[in-house]
């Protein structure tokens, strides 16, 4: 019996303005806990559609707080007067590993001259950056309340001019990821999480274009569901790669 | 916190029974590797779905060039490459019989040399025209004549559907102006909760789980709404993983009698004698 560790490096707590979930801290732990998952880095949800991203954060600390497996993963918004601030509490977190971008949210983009500013400091924190590309497919988004993706490219030119950033790619399709794993892999610590790569032999395809070392485990919890994120990994990669991909290349890269 | 060992999370992906699967291509239309052949569709496809606990899946075509308009011709085609795969599956797939309302009298000859030649044992529809067309009368006529289902694709897509794509609610008018047909209507995630309620007054309908993303709490919402004995599983592999797609259902906070009706007893119970597993209900 092999024990297997499983990092999540994408879960919520919170509620979504198109899907009603049980969003509280206790219940996406306890679900994921379900599931084997032995380490959840949580964001907050509750302000993504508010004017201040970072007030959400008390969510994920108090939620670290209250658990030993939840490791809190504050939202920073670059274009907010006190990120500095929000960066400096963060970095002061025995737990916080990554902190994370919603740019299409935040409404920026990542060639303003304050996401450098910002990526610079996370750097200097010490910290991961993770820069969520999608949280809900545009095509079952309210009508009212639309948000596009953002470009894959983009995030790689910028992960180009940031080389000793770890960088954490959220939310991409597996398609994306695959077509652009030469630039991932021109990069030292570009990664990408799993939670929205689907398809048949998706994963074991992005396994075979050399990303092994550079996938992590997410499910996207509670607005997925978690089992959906593990099953992709899991039943189609060998052991080497599952252990891999399900925690061990998280740990390396969070826990150092 | 103790770990789990990994054969405990593969048993996580029990599914306790036989699962059928209602929404199936052909990797030589959608996949991400290219098949030599019919054989080897089969076989790769048919790894990627017993790995995910899938026991048997309904097959459709919908020819190599995917064109969202088909001549009868490339029907046939398609058609032809279902059936070949079927025949070196061992019955793993079932096949349906893809045609196109743009040719009703055409495709209604289509559907009588599939089902009655080859032994089909459905129908499908995709995105030629909106399942408001009368164009598809003759059509769902014939498989009322046949007593197969149809499987007519559907989506509520905020950035507009396609010109011939249809919505829940026009699945809904061609149910209610072929009350006898059984309508299996494709992808829950993509109708999402106002293409449910679209439905829920059409008893002939019902919603396979396939496509989208894995969303917490739809299947449930599905279930409450149209009941247990009308949600049918379906993925939409090769474009959806059947493993993440399996994992909607078995992830649901639903019984276990609610589940096994939706993996098997609700599919076999609407298809036509010669496409049932002996001893389904």
């Amino acid at each position: 019996m092999t024990p297997i560790d499983l990092v999540d490096v994408c879960a919520w707590t919170g509620d979504w303005n198109t899907l009603s979930v049980e969003g509280d801290p206790e219940t996406v732990t306890q679900n994921l806990r379900a599931c084997g998952v032995t380490q959840i880095h949580l964001a907050s949800l509750r302000t993504v559609w508010g004017h201040n991203l970072h007030l959400g954060n008390i969510d994920a600390y108090v939620a670290a707080d209250q658990s030993d497996v939840v490791c809190p993963v504050p939202l920073i918004d670059p274009t907010l007067a006190t990120w500095p601030e929000e960066l400096a509490k963060a970095a002061l977190h025995e737990d916080v590993r990554l902190v994370r971008w919603l740019p299409s949210y935040s409404g920026y983009t990542l060639d303003d001259p304050r996401a450098s500013d910002c990526a610079r400091q996370v750097h200097e924190a010490g910290l991961s950056l993770s820069i969520q590309v999608r949280i809900e497919d545009e095509r079952r988004q309210h009508p009212r309340a639309r948000v596009p993706d953002v470009s894959f490219e983009e995030v790689i030119a910028f992960a180009q001019n940031h080389p000793q950033l770890p960088i954490v790619i959220g939310g991409a399709a597996w398609r994306t990821v695959l077509s652009g794993a030469e630039k991932m892999l021109a990069g030292e610590h570009i990664y990408a999480e799993t939670s929205q790569m689907d398809g048949v032999d998706s994963l074991a395809l992005m396994v075979d274009a050399g990303l092994s070392s550079r996938l992590l485990f997410a499910t996207h919890a509670p607005l997925f569901m978690p089992l959906a994120g593990i099953a992709r990994i899991l039943l189609d990669l060998n052991e080497a790669d599952t252990t891999a991909l399900l925690g061990g290349n998280a740990r390396r890269l969070l826990d150092t | 916190m103790a770990h789990l060992s990994l054969e405990s999370l593969h048993d996580l992906f029990d599914p306790e029974g036989p699962v059928i699967d209602a929404h199936v291509h052909p990797l030589q239309n959608f996949g991400s590797r290219r098949p030599f052949d019919a054989a080897e569709d089969v076989r790769l496809l048919r790894e990627a779905g017993q790995r995910a606990g899938v026991t048997q899946a309904i097959l459709f075509s919908l020819h190599s060039t995917t064109p969202r308009n088909p001549t009868i011709e490339q029907c046939r085609e398609a058609n032809d490459y279902a059936h070949q795969m079927a025949q070196c599956s061992d019955g793993y797939f079932l096949p349906f019989c893809y045609v196109t309302p743009d040719e009703p009298t055409a495709s209604v000859e289509e559907i009588d040399r599939c089902i009655s030649d080859l032994r089909m044992v459905g129908v499908k529809l995709w995105v030629a025209r909106k399942a408001t067309d009368p164009g598809l009368d003759p059509i769902m006529e014939r498989s009322v004549h046949w007593d197969v289902p149809v499987l007519q694709h559907a989506w509520r897509k905020t950035t507009g559907n396609l010109e011939g794509e249809s919505t829940p609610a026009d699945v809904a008018d061609m149910a209610r102006r072929h009350p006898q047909s059984r309508i299996i209507m494709a992808h829950l995630n993509g109708c999402n909760p106002r293409g449910i309620e679209e439905v829920a007054d059409t008893p002939n309908v019902c919603v396979d789980t396939s496509g989208g993303d894995p969303e917490a709490g739809v299947v449930e919402l599905a279930v409450e709404r149209l009941g247990a004995d009308r949600v049918v599983f379906g993925s939409d592999a090769p474009i959806r993983h059947f493993g993440v797609c399996l994992a909607k259902v078995l992830g649901a906070q639903l019984p276990s009698v609610v589940k096994r009706q939706i993996l098997w007893d609700n599919l076999q119970a609407r298809l036509p004698p010669w496409g049932r597993t002996e001893g389904s209900p």
